[in-house]
């Protein structure tokens, strides 16, 4: 009878907290109830390469979008690019921030490569990449000299034109790139690069070995005065052209002035 | 003369969850459907399994210990997981994870109260502590900066919410739907599973 009565007194004590407390419970719990996706790939962001466009400089913009159908936002975007494909996301990687347009701008590329570009993003849940667009001869647009000359002629200031009759295969050391062109009576003309050749202006320099953006430009009577601009076309994968307008050139104190336009492959 | 009866009312809770020899007693069979969600159902599949369990009938009062068991046997939802590091803030690292054995073992202790009854039908709601453990076989692995296998057990332990609602058919059998909803603290590899479950079941009550 004791248990009975006691048992008896639970029930009514408890029955209001016990109902209010599981009804506490059961809400919270419901509160935090986030269903699974149906399909697992959608945890993770659906990334778009969207366009990849040579930029008249010869870099390439790249353009991206995410589409996320998960509640985890993506907290690291960007790409990632090389000459073979696949390619990984470690490769030639290119952070962009979390927020903000997702864009980048790629250059120093190799105009005679074939560059494979994609686009990746990851959130909490993983990382993914999106499509890949390739694209080869990539190269700025041509850059016009303020001079038009006959192609493969030189003038050394003494207003005589001659033809280059021979250019011989660039050579490479310690990154600079040098070729030299003769004419058909034998003078040269030694042109040295600072830098990978590219669609470009580049600026003369007294050094016989210049710095990247800069070339040294010489003859059998010595080099160009540095300070002038001359130009540089990739006309197409390993076939260049360097033209030189009005180039002042000083010697025995006398000032030539030197126009030359050559042709030469790399 | 209330405080005490409370004091006194838990101590006989305590009394009446050990002596199983008071009142009926039911075992039950429940198959049910386990279903993952939050960060679990990314990884997880939904699985089916049986629950075996053992309890009191609501026949004298509305409080009634319960106790099951039940053994889980789970299947990842892809065969990699494509996980990533940060090296220096900004350096994304790819890596992958892969589950080849999720294996879950649970003990479940608690109560059920009937909240209300009408001639044969009753509805209830209850609450179990969970524990047990898992057996986990993974390998996890990101450029440069980890590589980990790991293939052993580990503890858990969770809580576990349910309501459901019972039907007797007879003075032996009844049957029972039921839809919990439980939390389990796994210590290797690391997380917190939410999951949902619901089963119908048989119970067999003898004295």
């Amino acid at each position: 009878m004791v248990l009975g009565f006691a048992i008896h007194l639970i029930n009514l004590t408890m029955k209001k907290y016990l109902v209010f407390t599981y009804i506490i419970l059961l809400f919270v719990c419901l509160c935090s109830c986030r269903k699974a996706l149906k399909d697992v790939n959608d945890y993770i962001p659906k990334v778009t390469l969207v366009s990849a466009i040579i930029q008249d400089n010869g870099s390439v913009l790249l353009t991206g979008s995410i589409e996320n159908k998960s509640d985890s936002p993506a907290e690291y975007k960007g790409f990632c690019y090389d000459t073979k494909n696949p390619n990984s996301i470690l490769d030639n990687q290119v952070p962009v921030g979390a927020g903000g347009a997702f864009t980048a701008e790629i250059g120093g590329l190799n105009v005679d490569s074939v560059y494979y570009f994609k686009a990746w993003a990851a959130n909490s849940y993983g990382y993914s990449y999106s499509n890949v667009i390739s694209l080869d001869s990539v190269m700025a647009a041509p850059i016009v000299p303020p001079c038009s000359l006959t192609p493969n002629t030189v003038d050394f200031g003494d207003g005589i034109i001659k033809t280059y009759a021979f250019v011989s295969q660039p050579t490479t050391s310690y990154e600079q790139i040098s070729y030299t062109a003769t004419t058909t009576n034998g003078n040269s003309v030694n042109f040295t690069f600072g830098s990978s050749l590219t669609t470009r202006t580049y600026i003369t320099s007294s050094d016989p070995s210049p710095e990247s953006g800069e070339i040294f430009v010489s003859t059998v009577s010595g080099g160009l005065n540095p300070g002038t601009t001359v130009y540089l076309n990739a006309l197409s994968p390993g076939v260049y052209e360097l033209t030189i307008c009005n180039a002042p050139k000083t010697y025995s104190g006398y000032t030539f002035i030197f126009n030359s336009r050559c042709t030469f492959s790399y | 003369m209330i405080k005490k009866a409370k004091y006194k009312g838990f101590l006989l809770i305590l009394f009446y969850m050990l002596n199983l020899q008071n009142g009926f007693s039911q075992i039950s069979f429940r198959p049910y459907n386990y279903r993952p969600t939050g960060d679990f159902g990314y990884v997880m599949k939904p699985t089916f399994s049986i629950e075996i369990g053992y309890m009191k009938s609501f026949v004298y009062e509305r409080l009634r210990p319960n106790f099951s068991l039940t053994l889980l046997d789970m299947k990842p939802r892809m065969d990699e997981f494509p996980v990533y590091g940060v090296l220096n803030g900004t350096t994304v690292l790819p890596g992958k994870q892969s589950f080849q054995k999720y294996f879950i073992f649970q003990l479940n202790a608690g109560m059920d109260y009937l909240f209300w009854e009408k001639e044969k039908f009753g509805f209830y709601g209850g609450a179990q502590v969970i524990i047990g453990g898992v057996n986990v076989s993974y390998t996890d692995q990101i450029e440069t900066i980890r590589q980990m296998d790991y293939d052993g057990g580990a503890i858990l332990g969770g809580l576990r919410l349910s309501t459901g609602i019972e039907y007797d058919l007879n003075d032996q059998i009844s049957f029972f739907a039921n839809a919990c909803r439980s939390v389990i603290l796994v210590t290797e590899p690391t997380s917190l599973n939410w999951s949902n479950d619901y089963g119908i079941g048989i119970c067999y009550t003898f004295d």
